[in-house]
């Protein structure tokens, strides 16, 4: 009965329940979809290499890990015995429309047999039509349906290739291991990749230890075997990226629990007086709380059902961005299924649900515990606020101290990330002080004539109290979009220049392509007939094991550094030895990547042995190397060949100066050495994948980032429209005092606008403090590379115009409203 | 008569690759190729056919026919070690060609259209293993994963390997340096023979040694297994003597015994009226061997098309007229959900012989991709022309459920 009377509030005020219903929405729909996402991943890491069977436990790759097999050592490898291995080639192709797809070639005759495969649907269904399909002509090129959806194209499609070649019909497999790669039949592989006779591993199916010693033993020099949990855990690897997300989907949280807070201040205070008169028509206390509390239930059941369903469909629709930033950042791969994991709500749901009704509490004891004899005042209200706002300015104060020491000193992603909350949170505690200052200071300075503008900014004041958590919450949101955008920003300009300066020569040769030419000398001859000016530099690459500073043995990639320009100079050291420089092309010096740097340990004047051969040298200089998953270390080209003197270059690059028509060479290239188009990469070729790479790596963040500005913006408009909604009086008491509706309005607009105005001049600097805070804590924690921050204008003024718009809208509608309302009506409704 | 269509069977194969699942939309499960015997009876479009004209040629017919669809090299062996404990082994190889290949093999070896399916099984009277592998017939470079050749004789999937003992050598000697294709100066390289397959602590090692010749089924090896004239080149070696090692469980067995090898290639083994059959190989105490084939109707109540031929100890071959073999299933077993006749009442009324055959081992089901039931039987009867041991097998039994 108090229930449906407490209820009965809402239809007079729909609007009201609809804000605190999105509160709730909001709090549970990004960190429900967030940790959905993860969980998904979860899921995916703990079940490996699903798709390629019961789950190979290692591979057998070419010593050099950059080099293909030779099919034929598969064949021997099952001609001795060693039955449980599959031949697997991984290739990377470019469709004609420009798509990289990551392709996977298996043998379908040659996976481990699917004795009982009882889940296998496989089994189930039309088998035949599979096998005749895929392990045999026509072929099929098997993709996830939502990979087939990323790519924008098809089923049956038979993509062309930019070599020319053409790729068996995409066929959609509802199959949750696939992810971002598509799989097909490897002869169908080598034959679209030009790569016929090759393979880039073998599979390791064999579980007995025994067996694979036998196996390692029987394995020639030029191939090795490397367990599958040699390999550094995709969950521990990913694991920023991860809290990275569930950062967001919390922030997200944290902004709607601000609105739902909001929401019910509102409606509880609009209530006052029906609360007073229940009272005193004999509800007793308690029940009035009860009630108070089952009417919030209904709206946290609504709001969450809602909230679960949207976090769900938002996830879905999230995943293979996220499966194409894992895959091309950590060359970890998730499944994209067909159906999510429908426990990952249950945490986040029952959090939300807890966090409301704590929300809650307050606003309910002051409803409900006040004296029934007195009426509310302003003024209590006023001093109520100033002094909660003096206790989120210590905790703000508080916070942003703790980020500050975490800045410095953290050494965990957990740690950066909580010094990243804490700076947040610390940025939204101060802003009600903050703003209150600021308005006291023009209250001041202002001329006493301007009465209007006194009122205005002395009402602002005011305003602070009910208003300050809706703005605290639109800051959290503005303040981390705006420190995510300066941070993508910086991370994109500095990986630019990177490229710039690393893909120093115009033309590089691939690796596989060199082994055409017969001899080096026939190559130098081709030089000859070229200009004086272009010049011919072979790359090399190793990957060798090294013991790091802390003890542990770990892969570490090795490059070589021509000692002449371009190369000279291609690289930029962050830290350096003097001399770093002479030293390192003397061979007495060696410069390690800054990943190696930050996460294995090494230091400048670390000594390191790079082969037997040659003696142990320091460390002189870190060079940055963003992007790289791996540790790297830069040897001179004089050193590189005392180790591998045999070793065949990964690469040439073809320089010289910028002027000449490389597209002419490059074409004289191909045909002297009937080379395909695919053999010779493009400087201005590679600077453009690398950076479609980037963009689409960062296409989740950009997303997620995009949602929270979007939620920002919903929750201003609410808080907004509530605050307004509350202050009929207040416009009641100026049209009483003679001001024009016209005057109303524009005064409605100049104090919120002042309000978000002074919020963005806020937003600003926390934004560009956060980005730092991400570009030098948590980026180098989390994956060891830092670049130097840029500030650019466009996403701050992206921002103030979303967060403008979100602001005019929000005020507009109820301000039109309450400037065409009588004023005699509208003192009537302040009284009822 | 041995015939497995692996076409059906391989397809499982890709199973494992997509654990999550895959099936293609808008396609009916199809009942009967999950009976692996689609491929048998399908068309024979564009490959070679049996004929009762074509004489068989040796060594040269050991090797494989890959103008034919589907052929197999079938070694079935009934062994016992020194304290008497009995034991059956089964090698065998399949072939087939998925689409005719008459431009000679493709550039690039994976995209051969040979297939190759091999299975090994021991059993023991109490226990069955059964292991399967597959193989593209793709020689890379001088590898292959499988293939056959007849001169000297090897059949081999990895290091499954049925062959003479001088290609065995070779075989064995060079895999670690890719040389598969030295030079080989065997004269006929045929008997003796060796079998060797192994998986996890299950292996046969045995030499397979004969004085006598091989027997030709059938016409001149020309066997036919419909009325309609439709049949298959079959020729069998009944009499190898086998001696050498057996591993079960990891335990290893010094066994000697009798072993059967049969050989068999066609386009078009079943026709679309046949749903499968029964198929006897006995060593009769007598020194005799008796091989007697049913091909089932689908029809219920139809009569089934019956062969059989009895070869005496010397290799000579007697016919027996078909009307007077009768094939009577006394008792059934539920093996893998299916009902299976375990023992049956053979009677040779032109020969004036009954026998009684049993399977010791109920369960002797190749849990295999395409999945049949193939063991080791005892004969019972009167005297030694009835008696005896030998394989049954057994193919295209509906599950019950």
């Amino acid at each position: 009965m108090i229930l449906v009377v407490l209820l009965k509030h809402y239809r007079r005020h729909p609007m009201q329940a609809l804000f605190l219903l999105s509160g709730v929405v909001i709090a549970n729909v990004l960190l429900v979809g967030t940790q959905l996402i993860n969980a998904q991943a979860r899921a995916s890491y703990e079940q490996g290499e699903r798709i390629l069977g019961a789950g190979p436990r290692g591979e057998i790759f070419s010593t050099d890990r950059s080099n293909l097999i030779d099919e034929r050592e598969f064949v021997a490898l099952r001609l001795k015995g060693f039955h449980r291995t599959a031949p697997l080639l991984r290739s990377y192709v470019t469709t004609d429309r420009g798509s990289v797809l990551e392709l996977l070639g298996v043998d379908a005759l040659s996976m481990p047999a699917s004795t009982s495969s009882t889940t296998s649907p496989v089994s189930e269904g039309d088998a035949s039509d599979v096998f005749d399909n895929f392990a045999f002509p026509p072929y099929a090129l098997l993709a996830a349906p939502a990979r087939i959806d990323q790519l924008g194209i098809e089923e049956g499609t038979e993509l062309r290739l930019t070599n020319g070649n053409v790729l068996p019909p995409l066929r959609a497999v509802r199959s949750g291991e696939l992810g971002h790669r598509l799989l097909l039949d490897i002869g169908a592989l080598q034959e679209a990749s030009n790569q016929r006779g090759q393979l880039s591993s073998i599979l390791v199916f064999e579980t007995d230890p025994e067996r694979i010693a036998a196996l390692e033993r029987a394995l020639p020099d030029t191939l090795m075997y490397e367990p599958g949990e040699s390999g550094p855990d995709p969950a521990q690897l990913t694991q920023s990226l991860h809290l990275n997300l569930a950062a967001m989907g919390l922030l997200a949280a944290v902004v709607g629990l601000f609105l739902t807070y909001n929401a019910i201040s509102f409606s509880y205070t609009d209530r006052r007086e029906l609360l007073r008169r229940l009272r005193l028509a004999g509800v007793a206390r308690r029940q009035l709380r009860l009630a108070l509390i089952l009417e919030l239930g209904v709206f946290l059941l609504v709001g969450c059902t809602i909230g679960v369903w949207l976090g769900a469909v938002l996830a879905s629709r999230l995943l293979p961005g996220l499966g194409l930033t894992l895959a091309q950042l950590y060359d970890v791969y998730i499944g994209y299924p067909d159906a999510l994991i429908s426990s990952a709500w249950a945490v986040p749901v029952l959090s939300t649900i807890t966090a409301a009704l704590a929300c809650a509490w307050v606003p309910l004891r002051g409803a409900t515990a006040g004296p029934v004899l007195s009426r509310w005042s302003s003024q209590w209200e006023l001093n109520h606020a100033r002094q909660r706002d003096h206790r989120f300015l210590f905790a703000g104060v508080a916070s942003l101290a703790m980020a500050a020491l975490a800045s410095q000193l953290a050494t965990s992603v957990w740690q950066a990330l909580a010094g990243m909350a804490m700076l947040l949170l610390g940025a939204a505690l101060c802003l009600p002080t903050l703003l209150r200052s600021i308005l006291r200071l023009f209250d001041r300075s202002l001329n006493t004539r301007a009465v209007h503008w006194n009122w205005l900014v002395a009402d602002s004041r005011w305003l602070l109290g009910p208003a300050a958590l809706a703005l605290m919450a639109m800051t959290l949101a503005l303040v981390a979009n705006s420190g995510l955008n300066t941070m993508i920003g910086s991370f994109r300009s500095a990986t630019e220049a990177w490229l710039e300066q690393r893909l120093a020569a115009q033309l590089y040769l691939r690796g596989d392509a060199i082994a055409k030419f017969d001899t080096e000398a026939e190559f130098r001859r081709w030089q000859n007939t070229q200009h004086d000016g272009v010049k011919v530099t072979e790359r090399h690459r190793q990957t060798i094991s090294l013991t790091t500073p802390a003890g542990l043995p770990m892969p570490v990639e090795l490059i070589d550094l021509a000692p002449y320009e371009p190369f000279r100079s291609s690289v930029q050291l962050i830290d350096s030895r003097p001399d770093s420089e002479t030293r390192f092309f003397s061979s007495a010096g060696v410069f390690v990547s800054e990943r190696a740097w930050r996460l294995n340990g090494w230091q400048l004047d670390d000594q390191i042995s790079i082969c037997p051969s040659a003696l142990s040298v320091p460390v002189v200089g870190i060079y940055n190397d963003y992007g790289n998953p791996s540790s790297q270390i830069m040897v001179s080209q004089q050193l590189f060949q005392t180790c591998w003197p045999e070793l065949p270059p990964t690469g040439i690059g073809i320089h010289g100066p910028a002027e000449l028509d490389w597209s002419q060479i490059r074409a004289s290239l191909l045909e002297a050495f009937g080379l395909r188009a695919s053999d010779i990469l493009d400087q201005v070729e590679l600077k453009q994948v690398g950076l479609r790479v980037f963009d689409r790596t960062f296409a989740i963040t950009q997303a997620l980032n995009s949602l929270t500005l979007i939620v920002a913006g919903i929750g201003i408009f609410c808080s907004i429209s509530a605050i307004h909604h509350h202050r009929i009086g207040q416009q009641a008491l100026l049209a009483s005092l003679g001001l024009s509706r016209r005057e109303r309005g524009w005064m409605l607009l100049a104090q919120w606008g002042l309000l978000g105005l002074l919020c963005t001049l806020i937003v600003a600097p926390f934004g560009t403090i956060l980005a730092w805070y991400l570009a030098q804590v948590v980026t180098p924690v989390a994956f060891g590379w830092s670049f130097p921050l840029r500030l650019e204008f466009m996403p701050y003024l992206t921002l103030l115009l979303t967060a403008a718009g979100a602001f005019l809208l929000a005020v507009l509608v109820p301000a039109v409203r309450l400037t065409r309302v009588s004023p005699a009506s509208l003192l009537r409704e302040q009284v009822a | 008569m041995k015939a497995l269509s692996f076409c059906s069977a391989a397809l499982l194969l890709v199973a494992p690759l997509i654990t999550g699942g895959c099936k293609p939309a808008g396609t009916e499960p199809r009942a009967e190729s999950a009976d692996g015997l689609a491929a048998l009876a399908a068309s024979a479009t564009g490959f070679s056919s049996a004929s009762p004209e074509t004489t068989l040629q040796f060594p040269e017919d050991h090797g494989e026919h890959r103008d034919y669809r589907i052929e197999w090299w079938y070694l079935t062996a009934n062994l016992e070690d020194d304290a008497g404990r009995q034991f059956g082994a089964q090698w065998t190889l399949f072939r087939v060609a998925v689409e005719p290949q008459s431009d000679g093999p493709p550039a690039n070896p994976w995209q051969d259209s040979q297939v190759y399916m091999a299975h090994f099984a021991i059993s023991t009277d109490t226990e069955h293993v059964a292991r399967q592998r597959y193989a593209r017939g793709g020689t890379h470079g001088g590898l292959a994963r499988a293939g056959v050749e007849g001169k000297p004789f090897r059949a081999w999937l990895d290091d499954w390997y049925l062959g003479s003992r001088a290609a065995a050598d070779q075989q064995f000697a060079t895999t670690g340096g890719f040389d598969l294709s030295s030079p080989r100066t065997v004269s006929d390289g045929w008997l003796p023979l060796e079998v060797f397959a192994q998986e996890n602590g299950y292996s046969i090692d045995l030499q397979l040694r004969s004085e006598r010749n091989l027997v030709l089924q059938g016409n001149n090896g020309f066997s036919k297994k419909h009325p309609n004239g439709g049949g298959s080149h079959y020729y069998s070696h009944p009499f190898l003597e086998a001696s050498g090692e057996l591993e079960f469980a990891g335990e290893r067995f010094e066994v000697h015994g009798q072993a059967w090898l049969d050989r068999e290639w066609s386009s078009q083994f079943l026709q679309a009226d046949q749903s499968g059959w029964d198929w006897f190989a006995l060593h009769l105490d007598s020194g005799e061997k008796l091989m007697l084939f049913q091909l089932r109707g689908k029809t219920k109540g139809e009569a089934s098309f019956r062969h059989g031929v009895l070869i005496s100890a010397e290799g000579g071959t007697t016919e027996i007229d078909a009307r007077s073999i009768a094939l009577e299933p006394t008792a059934y077993a539920q093996v893998a959900g299916r009902r299976l006749p375990i023992r049956w009442q053979i009677d040779l009324a032109s020969l004036n012989r009954s026998l009684s055959v049993t399977a010791l081992h109920k369960d002797q089901w190749l849990d295999v991709d395409f999945a049949y039931w193939e063991g080791f039987v005892h004969a019972e009867g009167a005297s030694p022309e009835e008696s005896g041991r030998g394989y049954l097998e057994m193919v295209g039994y509906p599950s019950d459920r």
